[in-house]
């Protein structure tokens, strides 16, 4: 039986104008099944960083789902990536998270491929396949397609999926707020940990949810810890009176961003020196440059925020299981001992031990445990602040946002774009049906 | 690799053992052994007290990798890191878990830190050795969680007033991947 026909209408599962959201879209297998297919093998997803993989044969392996991914710097300086698995028998040709290679051998017959995924060798291919294998017909089958904005690598699955710069859209102009903060790479090093939540809970987390750092993380700023940005001052502004937008954006994206008040920065501390830089402050503009850290989901898992300078992707392993994947960006025209300042700030703030993040996932497997239940899945979850109270931002500068950084708009965008993706049959129906943020007011 | 001193002995070689030799290795371990049940028994505070003014408290992040490219295999003092503290932030740490708001430590997770292989690596000045140890760290939290993590430290013991304190406390994991939701205990 075709998946469809099992599935239940998804308008009536996330009902954004009432702000409801139906708890079974975080657990259910069918549902999960049909976000691999019609969310991970249509959206561009972020892969990796192009700091990354610098030089020829550079490799590092990712993953979408459970699908293994190579992304690899070919000879001729090109990005390339394809499914890390031999045609034969489907092992991995590569087992090394990172590396430099001058092809991949498969462990178990030996098929080899270089490292711009050609197939280059079959033992026995003129005495045992009596060289009738097309060889050009069996390399490791690349993504659709491979595009990169300011050294972020995005792949997609579909062939049909719009540019990776129609579809982040107007979301560059917020991720510029990172990206056009100094000539940015990778630190060395990638933290991994798993939990058992829907990555949807994350993503809904990442778009802007300002609403809960005032008490999930509430231990920790009374502990006396500041913030991944390693430039706050003691001085702790209340949520609700930070000022700030919150950005709704074409095909899934959102983020908000919170504006500085110059006596919670500590000038003195050698990472805010970016932010008195003219050429820097030129590039953002007059809105932009107030602002102190903006979180951001970049549909449909990719975690970014602008303070720490983190990229953190939360790829799916199960309805109720993800694998995060954190970077950290710095600056590489930085003193070392900035950069060390900066990577140490955001390894005291994120990851499984930072100071903040470590009751985010207490929270998100708290809230994943109670979508199973059969009689509680009959209790939507509330998704109303600010419900109908939109009020765009009166600004000639930039795309539509809205006042204010604590609401629940940028969670009502995901979720209703998220149910149009799971009716859309594909990329033509998409691009024809989906919900324009002006739309949501 | 970071295990260079531990690598260069060899095993076949008997080693000359003094009295002082091993009161000195009775002792380390000792101390590592009540260190251990002060986590265990939840006494963070006692804990505390044991950590030097300039403490080192750090835990690199450890990648999957060939054999050719093992020297990368855990990030450096600088990079990416799972712990990067000093003390000022251990006490924000142990702080933190009486605030009442600790939601990862409320309830409390119940820990048992395994401690062996303990080897006294190298007399660094009169007062301070390098001291390996191997570790399993089992947490059960909540009804059903569990979580293990093992590995090794190489800790620097210093002893001043004649009382041990840790200035120095570098991790290795062995899992590249944590399977776990946090990091909200202390090793």
């Amino acid at each position: 039986m075709p998946l469809d026909t099992l599935m239940p209408d998804m308008s009536r599962l996330v009902d954004f104008k009432r702000g409801l959201v139906n708890r079974r879209i975080f657990s259910d297998e069918q549902i999960y099944r049909m976000e691999i297919e019609r969310i991970f093998r249509r959206c561009w997803i972020y892969l990796a960083h192009e700091s990354q993989i610098p030089n020829p044969g550079d490799f590092v392996s990712v993953e979408i789902a459970a699908d293994s991914i190579l992304v690899c710097r070919t000879n001729d300086g090109e990005i390339k990536a394809f499914i890390n698995s031999c045609r034969h028998r489907g092992n991995k040709v590569c087992r090394a998270d990172r590396g430099n290679a001058k092809g991949f051998v498969c462990s178990y017959h030996g098929w080899s491929y270089n490292v711009d995924g050609r197939l280059v060798n079959i033992p026995g291919a003129k005495e045992l396949y009596h060289d009738q294998i097309d060889q050009p017909n069996w390399g490791l089958p690349e993504l659709a397609r491979l595009d990169s904005y300011k050294g972020l690598i995005f792949g997609t699955f579909d062939a049909e999926a719009p540019s990776l710069e129609d579809y982040l859209g107007d979301v560059r102009w917020g991720l510029d707020l990172l990206l056009d903060q100094g000539d940015l790479v990778a630190a060395p090093g990638t933290v991994r940990w798993t939990m058992d939540c829907n990555w949807k809970f994350a993503a809904d987390n990442a778009i802007g949810d300002s609403y809960h750092g005032a008490f999930t993380h509430r231990s920790a700023a009374l502990a006396g810890h500041r913030s991944g940005t390693g430039t706050a001052t003691k001085k702790n502004l209340n949520p609700a009176d930070r000022e700030g937008f919150t950005a709704i954006v074409e095909y899934g994206h959102g983020y908000n961003a919170e504006f500085y008040d110059e006596s919670a920065v500590d000038w003195s501390s050698p990472l805010a020196a970016w932010r008195r830089d003219p050429a820097i402050q030129s590039k953002l503009g007059p809105v932009r440059s107030k602002v102190l850290r903006a979180n951001f989901n970049i549909f449909p898992n990719l975690f970014v925020n602008s303070g720490s300078r983190d990229l953190m992707v939360r790829n799916p392993l199960g309805p109720t299981k993800i694998e995060i994947w954190k970077t950290t960006l710095v600056d590489r025209n930085a003193p070392p001992d900035v950069q060390r300042m900066q990577v140490r700030a955001s390894n005291r703030h994120f990851g499984p031990g930072g100071m903040f993040e470590q009751d985010d996932g207490e929270n998100w497997v708290q809230s994943t445990d109670a979508t199973r239940g059969a009689a509680t899945q009959d209790y939507d979850l509330n998704y109303q602040m600010g419900l109908g109270r939109a009020v765009p931002v009166d600004s000639n500068e930039g795309p539509l946002r809205f006042n204010g950084t604590v609401n629940e708009h940028g969670q009502r965008w995901l979720y209703r774009c998220w149910a149009e993706y799971m009716e859309a049959s594909d990329w033509v129906e998409m691009k024809k049906n989906h919900s324009r943020p002006s739309e949501h007011i | 690799m970071v295990r260079t001193v531990m690598d260069s002995t060899n095993p076949s070689t008997p080693r000359r053992w003094t009295l002082d030799d091993i009161a000195l290795q009775h002792e380390l371990e000792q101390f590592l052994y009540d260190e251990a049940a002060l986590l265990d028994d939840r006494k963070f505070e006692d804990w505390y007290a044991l950590l030097a003014d300039d403490l080192e408290y750090w835990m690199p992040v450890r990648a999957n990798l060939m054999p050719r490219d093992e020297s990368g295999e855990f990030s450096k003092i600088g990079d990416v890191a799972l712990f990067d503290e000093d003390k000022e932030l251990m006490g924000q740490r142990v702080r933190k878990l009486y605030t009442g708001f600790a939601w990862s430590e409320q309830p409390q997770s119940r820990t048992r830190h395994l401690i062996a292989n303990v080897r006294v690596l190298d007399h660094i000045s009169a007062a301070e050795y390098k001291v390996a140890s191997n570790f399993i760290v089992y947490r059960a939290r909540l009804a059903r969680d569990e979580d293990v993590w093992a590995g090794w430290r190489e800790d620097v013991l210093r002893k001043v007033n004649g009382s041990w304190l840790i200035a120095r406390r570098h991790i290795f994991l062995d899992q590249v991947s944590l399977g776990s939701k946090n990091l909200s205990i202390f090793f």
